[in-house]
């Protein structure tokens, strides 16, 4: 037989066991939540970070295209020819899977690069200008699964196209 | 022992209620928040999809021959960007110019359509089909 205090020790045992119980599952729930908000914060930043890039090269080629006189393009690397000041006048940027640059006057001035950030140039020769098509790439998160790529695509009026003689200065990174 | 039980039962449901609703809140916040990015990311990509758009006709690069980087963002993706281009012929100081308007739109998460219109005047020769 039982006595009614070893009862009642028996219940408050039990409550207990629930209490804490249920408080460990309310506090994973919780803390699945904060990680998750840090998360989300995290990828937001980073995603953030990606567009300032895209940004500060759209913004840099853009004035230097209007400023060219012409333009030299090999698949990889494009001249803009009269766009510097001084006497080495021409600016390249060099497009690389990963990053860009520009140079001036043989000197790095600029880089672009991002993680998880990718780009992509094509020159298209219209009638009566050129277009440089940049495309940004952005990969997903690690987190995100079968996610598509997110592209962004910018296209850049160019000067007129630089002959096979067109004066240029030098000074291109390779 | 009965009220004992009572007052534990209580408490179990005010903090099972309490973190309902810090669930509900922390969800429709960070659904509002991806939301807003979404809709902010949306702005960026038409702005810079018309735009290219609008130099491609300047070029007078012909639509169909669209460089591989802008089909896959038009054409390949169920988010993909649909674009019209509208043309008036300008009137009074733009006289001799088209009025080029390209319109791009996108539907985001939640069905919601964004929008973005660029306009210029081009001369007649750049817009002609």
């Amino acid at each position: 037989m039982t006595t009614p205090r070893r009862t009642a020790r028996a219940f408050m045992l039990v409550e207990l066991m629930w209490v804490i119980l249920l408080s460990a599952v309310f506090l994973g729930i919780l803390g699945k939540l904060t990680i998750d908000a840090f998360y989300l914060l995290r990828v937001a930043s980073q995603h953030s970070d990606r567009m300032a890039v895209m940004d500060s090269l759209t913004g840099r080629l853009r004035s230097d295209a209007l400023r060219a006189s012409a333009y030299r393009w090999n698949g990889r690397t494009l001249t803009l020819i009269g766009a510097a000041d001084g006497p080495d006048r021409d600016v390249h940027y060099v497009v690389d899977v990963d990053r860009v640059r520009r140079a001036e006057a043989g000197v790095e001035t600029h880089q672009w690069q991002m993680f998880r950030l990718g780009f992509a140039g094509e020159c298209q020769r219209g009638p009566r200008a050129d277009v440089l098509q940049l495309e940004f790439i952005e990969q997903p998160p690690e987190r995100a699964g079968r996610l598509p790529d997110r592209r962004f695509t910018l296209g850049v009026l160019l000067p007129p196209a630089a002959g096979d003689g067109a004066p240029t200065s030098g000074g291109e990174l390779r | 022992m009965t009220g004992r039980r009572a007052v534990l039962t209580f408490d179990l449901i005010v903090a099972a209620g309490l973190t309902l609703l810090l669930v509900i809140g922390f969800t429709l916040a960070a659904r509002q928040f991806v939301r807003a990015r979404d809709y902010t990311d949306a702005q960026r990509l038409l702005r810079l999809t018309a735009e290219a758009e609008l130099n491609r006709l300047r070029a007078g690069l012909p639509v169909e021959e669209r460089p591989a980087a802008a089909r896959t963002t038009l054409e390949q993706r169920p988010d993909a960007v649909v674009l019209e281009t509208s043309r008036t012929p300008g009137t009074g100081v733009w006289s001799g110019c088209t009025r080029v308007t390209v319109v791009a739109r996108r539907q985001i998460r939640g069905g919601q359509w964004v929008r973005v219109e660029l306009s210029a005047y081009l001369r007649m020769e750049d817009v002609e089909p």
